[in-house]
């Protein structure tokens, strides 16, 4: 737990400073966050792992202005984060669709309550980009489990936002399934530019997707350790196979994982 | 089980004055649309009805579905009004059918407001219900994706609601129809409900079964039209 791992980064997109969280009061308390401490640049994939109870979905609420810190305050760009706001995206485990409206009308959901005038082509644009312009017209509901994670991500994607949160985006989807999510997702990013704060249970899935894995603990939940990685900047075209065998993607992996084994639980 | 009640009464096992036959229904049936039941006619007695039925149960929706919705959204609103669904709920709404009579007379004024008071607190409670279910994390999107109060409540609140509002106008108008013939019953001057009690004390069973056959069928065909409402406007029920 030394603080020397933590690194000051070059530029504040994103700053976390001292925020605190604690649910309910007296001797029912619990202190879901203790002082963290959090800083990013824009364009990097941050990866959240650690135990459950360790307070990664709670930090994500910081930011994303659904909780408010006990103490301490959240930043982007150097503005205050007071509520939820359409410059940072949501993406859930549960891709949480309007089933009342069509794929098309999903996606383009954002920009729609914003009045914007090129709806339509957004709502194509990033349709085409996950693979549902297609099914355009047809309900959730006829969508797979995986299609509609991606129609979720279309429309946080679709209302521009600078940031986005993804809180397990992954998780309740089958392996194969979760594996190509991941190319895509990979993508994506690596196209925009867009920053990402990614959670995760996978410690795996953190080591190859993010250029930077935050390690969390928990009881209470405070960030233990940083880890920059290389491999989401270079994995270009040789994708997330070759890269899973690669000894130094191994190594650091290890590293992570037993970080979270020496906290007693996984 | 049309052959079983015709096999009944052509056997001679039950007297023809208590269960008529078949035939005796039909031709009751024609008499009737042809001349009238004593002054009034099959149609009318069934406008009454369905009528009353209507108006009752149309009220309790307008004003039952917007205050449901608003207390499920206020907890203020829900703590003031919940006691007092919750009271009348479970009351048989012809305790207080009596009452009514005595105050707004026999006449439509009378069952309308009964049939308002028994569809009424079934709507609230299930537009209410229907608000307070609504999902967070489809609320959280719509917040992070810039939607302002106003806008969560009628893109994502009240269609959220939706599949719950109409399952409970459903429940609402099949307590509202059996209520409707039960008041009939008790005391009108016209509608299904008072020809069966006419009938009654004619020993004109013919007419009753005749009128308890179109009431089977009115009841039916207001339902499937209810569901029919249900199928369009909420076509993801069940479905995520």
């Amino acid at each position: 737990m030394s603080a020397a791992s933590v690194r000051p980064t070059a530029r504040d997109f994103v700053r976390f400073d001292g925020v605190s969280v604690r649910y309910g009061t007296g001797t029912s308390a619990v202190q879901a966050l203790e002082r963290a401490d959090l800083s990013f640049a824009a364009g990097d994939f941050i990866c959240i792992v650690g135990p459950s109870g360790c307070g990664k979905t709670t930090l994500m609420q910081t930011l994303a202005g659904f909780l408010k810190p006990t103490s301490g305050e959240v930043s982007l760009e150097g503005k205050v984060v007071e509520g939820p706001g359409p410059e940072r995206g949501v993406v859930f485990q549960q891709p949480a669709l309007f089933p009342w409206m069509t794929v098309a009308a999903n996606a383009g959901f954002g920009p729609r309550l914003r009045g914007s005038r090129d709806v339509d082509a957004r709502a194509e644009t990033w349709l085409r980009t996950v693979g549902l312009w297609e099914f355009r017209d047809r309900y959730p509901y006829e969508l797979s489990g995986g299609m509609q994670q991606r129609l979720a991500i279309a429309r946080a994607l679709c209302g521009e936002p600078k940031i986005l949160l993804m809180d397990e985006p992954f998780g309740a989807l089958d392996a194969l399934t979760r594996e190509r999510m991941q190319e895509e997702l990979h993508a994506v990013w690596r196209r925009t530019g867009m920053t990402v704060v990614f959670i995760t249970h996978s410690v795996e899935e953190a080591v190859y997707l993010g250029t930077e894995v935050v390690v969390m603990s928990p009881r209470p939940g405070r960030i233990v350790d940083r880890i920059a990685v290389r491999f989401a900047r270079e994995m270009a075209e040789d994708g997330i196979r070759a890269v899973k065998s690669d000894p130094e993607f191994i190594a650091t992996r290890e590293r992570v994982l037993s970080l979270i084994w020496q906290m007693g639980e996984t | 089980m049309l052959l079983g009640w015709w096999a009944l009464t052509i056997s001679g096992v039950v007297a023809r004055d208590l269960l008529p036959s078949p035939l005796d229904v039909w031709n009751a049936a024609q008499k009737i649309v042809r001349d009238g039941y004593r002054g009034t006619t099959l149609w009318g007695n069934a406008w009454s009805t369905v009528g009353r039925l209507l108006a009752g149960f149309g009220l309790a929706a307008l004003v039952g579905v917007p205050l449901g919705l608003w207390m499920g959204r206020s907890r203020a609103v829900g703590a003031a009004i919940d006691w007092i669904v919750q009271f009348m709920r479970p009351l048989p709404p012809l305790s207080y059918m009596i009452l009514l009579i005595l105050w707004l007379g026999t006449g439509d004024g009378s069952k309308v407001a009964l049939l308002f008071l028994t569809a009424f607190p079934i709507i609230v409670a299930a537009s209410a219900a229907g608000v307070r279910s609504v999902s967070a994390l489809r609320i959280q999107v719509a917040e992070s994706l810039g939607a302002s109060r106003a806008q969560i409540l009628r893109h994502v609140v009240l269609p959220s609601a939706a599949p719950m509002v109409l399952t409970g106008l459903q429940v609402a108008l099949a307590a509202a129809f059996s209520t409707v013939v039960s008041a009939e019953l008790m005391a009108a001057t016209d509608g299904l409900g008072w020809m069966v009690i006419s009938a009654s004390t004619f020993l004109r069973n013919d007419v009753i079964i005749l009128c308890i056959l179109i009431l089977g069928v009115l009841g039916m065909g207001l339902a499937w039209m209810l569901r029919l409402l249900d199928r369009r406007l909420v076509h993801w029920r069940g479905r995520l």
